[in-house]
């Protein structure tokens, strides 16, 4: 019986993750408002949504993701806007208390990500662009909802098909600490004292496509790819739970992995693996 | 060229800025909507022209009366540099020197001036001097920490330098995270030639001091499972360690018999240094992480404050306890209509963002006039693809 349930669970992951799936009509794009993702996240269970049903059943108890993401070949359209973004990131969400409400929405819980940037991000005070004038540039966010505090740097520009390893981990006391190229250190959120104020200590992993359209024109998301063919090396996206770093595969200690995409809703996007999942990609029409 | 803003106009710098960004990013429209009628400020905004963001440490320089500023951005391809830029207090002008090295290793701002005034920088297992007469530099690296390394499962962090002391015959110890030992670095022969073995881990928060009894005090891990911070004074001639426990996570030298420290749940006290007593100032201080504690001349502890929705320094005041928070300015709160980089989770609420932007403060200095200078993340003017409503220095001047 576990074996059939296994078989099952493959299957299921198999076909929801194939880009090789026929479009059914297009529907409007419902879960995220203006902005579209094509992503993968380790979830309580093992299985594959798609828009108009959203990302839900994530599993918040890992402690560190790394791997490759492999920037696009060329600079993506970004529909006529700098303020629009197109981005190829990995990161953590976590599931503690959420930050104070947004006026049209709820408020979020904490999270933090690095990863590829076109476009702008940013808010108020603080943005961070890249144009053709720049090519595609790094950067890192993060946002504690214990504080409502946010931060976002710069972390040097990205070549074309360039594949630098990003890494984000708890560093076993007080932070989670953010590096590029592995162990370059990047940046790190950590506990403060009065009022206390912890930060989580595990959450969900996430490799994600994301484009914003601020101005309603259609935001390229171009082909990037998460990890590497060899699960045996940091370039393969690789996971940390209690017993250290595992490639990021089918079979997790606890849970399963969940992919999400667009490919029934305009604009369309796609995840796909090429290795379950510790290679994977996102893009729009492809 | 520098922009001091005063007082009575805190926003003119933000203000300037975000139409220089603007106009380099051709969305000059979208900036239409900047609140000027702000509150008055305490502080006066300081640019560093052409400084990308990056990671900071600084020091004041006494001979020079000027902030010495290493910054460690990544450039193309995350390829870390570290620079180094002098800012003159009372003109309030900076400028680059010509110091640009590899920054591989990097993890704390490690800055300290010698008795001969040199200026003093580590980073990774690089030591540099730089001569400010010469505008010249030399590196040498840490002996080899093999056998020494405590923690081992944080590539990225463990042996990179997080501490530095400078002794008055030019010993420069040096402390690496996770490494349960200080090296000596004699700048007359220069050479390695001390070792004392620690039975703590240096943290990217230690602070290493060299104090007027001959001895060393530093901070450090006693445990990391539970975490567990500690202070210690180290006899520098035997290597005989004093744990002084108090859980504490910063400490810093207020007088020459004295040290004020901190613990992790804020509280503040004092050590008399002589016999290692202790007494608790204070309850808990609204300190961030890393609290870069610092006196002033009056005796004041400033430290690095981060909490709700706020973000700046306090003043602590030794005798009554009493805590005075002097919040660093927020940006007007719509600038460029981009949105944060945002997890589906959270995508709801992203277009509608309303955080309070941490500029994240990489060092405190108290200058002898009693003016305190805050060092942050952000990235001076002129770069027309990053725009900060923050400034990378603020200066706090006294009344």
């Amino acid at each position: 019986v576990r074996r059939w349930l296994a078989g099952i669970l493959i299957a299921v992951i198999v076909a929801g993750f194939s880009s090789l799936v026929p479009a059914r009509p297009v529907l409007a794009s419902s879960c995220y408002g203006r902005f579209d993702y094509a992503f993968q996240y380790t979830g309580t269970v093992a299985t594959s949504y798609a828009d108009p049903t959203c990302a839900t059943n994530a599993y918040y108890g890992w402690i560190g993701v790394n791997g490759q993401i492999q920037t696009p070949s060329h600079f993506p359209s970004l529909g006529g806007s700098s303020s629009n973004h197109s981005l190829g990131w990995l990161g953590l969400s976590f599931n503690d208390p959420p930050g104070p409400a947004y006026p049209l929405g709820p408020g979020s819980s904490s999270w933090v990500q690095e990863g590829w940037l076109a476009g702008c991000i940013g808010f108020g005070g603080r943005v961070l662009c890249a144009d053709t004038s720049s090519g595609l540039r790094c950067y890192d966010e993060m946002y504690f909802a214990g504080l409502n505090l946010f931060t976002l740097n710069p972390c040097g520009g990205l070549t074309f098909n360039s594949a630098p390893i990003y890494r984000m981990e708890w560093d076993g006391a007080h932070c989670w600490v953010l590096y590029v190229n592995y162990n370059v250190y990047q940046d790190s959120m950590c506990d403060t004292t009065n009022p206390p104020a912890q930060v989580p200590r595990s959450g969900t992993l996430e490799a994600t496509s994301e484009i914003d359209s601020t101005n309603g024109s259609p935001v390229e998301m171009p082909t990037t790819i998460y990890g590497y063919s060899d699960p045996n090396t940091n370039n393969a996206l690789r996971i940390r739970g209690a017993a250290g770093y595992v490639p990021w595969t089918l079979n997790l200690s606890t849970g399963g992995t969940i992919g999400w995409d667009e490919r029934y809703s305009t604009p369309t996007t796609y995840i796909s693996a090429f290795n379950l999942c510790y290679k994977i990609e996102g893009c729009g029409q492809c | 060229m520098l922009i001091r803003v005063p007082s009575e106009a805190p926003h003119k710098l933000h203000l300037r800025n975000l139409v220089a960004s603007c106009m380099g990013l051709v969305i000059v429209a979208a900036c239409g909507s900047v609140n000027s009628a702000s509150v008055a400020s305490p502080w006066h905004a300081v640019d560093l022209p052409g400084m990308p963001s990056g990671l900071r440490g600084a020091v004041y320089d006494s001979t020079r009366d000027c902030l010495w500023i290493m910054t460690r951005p990544l450039m193309q391809d995350g390829v870390p540099v570290i620079t180094l830029t002098r800012l003159n207090v009372t003109s309030v002008t900076a400028s680059p020197t010509s110091l640009q090295l590899a920054g591989q290793g990097y993890i704390a701002g490690v800055i300290g001036i010698d008795a001969k005034a040199k200026v003093w920088l580590g980073w990774g297992t690089t030591l540099a001097r730089y001569d400010p007469v010469t505008a010249s530099s030399q590196t040498w690296q840490v002996p080899n920490f093999a056998g020494q390394t405590h923690q081992t499962q944080n590539p990225g962090l463990d042996g990179n330098m997080v501490a530095l002391a400078i002794d008055p015959a030019g010993e420069v110890w040096v402390a690496a995270y996770g490494v349960r030992a200080i090296f000596g670095f004699n700048s007359v022969t220069n050479s390695w030639d001390r070792t004392i073995h620690l039975s703590i881990d240096p943290f990217r928060g230690t602070r290493l001091s060299f104090l007027q009894t001959g001895q060393l005090m530093m901070n450090g891990r006693e445990s990391l499972l539970p975490s567990r911070s500690t202070v210690e004074i180290i006899n520098a001639a035997t290597g005989a360690e004093i744990g002084l426990g108090l859980r504490a996570i910063d400490y810093v030298i207020s007088d020459a018999g004295h040290a004020i420290y901190v613990d992790d749940s804020g509280s503040v006290g004092k050590i008399t240094l002589a016999n290692a007593s202790t007494t608790v100032i204070t309850g808990p201080a609204p300190m961030a992480a890393e609290p870069h504690l610092t006196v002033d001349p009056t005796g004041n502890v400033w430290f690095s404050m981060r909490t709700r929705d706020l973000v700046g320094v306090g003043k602590l005041d030794v005798l009554s306890g009493a805590v005075q928070p002097y919040p660093l300015p927020q940006p007007p709160a719509a600038s460029i209509g981009a949105d944060p980089a945002c997890p589906p989770q959270a995508a709801f609420g992203c277009s509608k963002f309303n955080a309070t932007l941490d500029p994240q403060i990489q060092a405190v200095i108290a200058d002898p006039r009693g003016n305190v200078w805050v060092i942050t993340r952000a990235n001076g003017s002129g770069d027309t693809h990053s725009f900060s409503g923050m400034s990378p220095v603020y200066e706090l001047t006294q009344e």
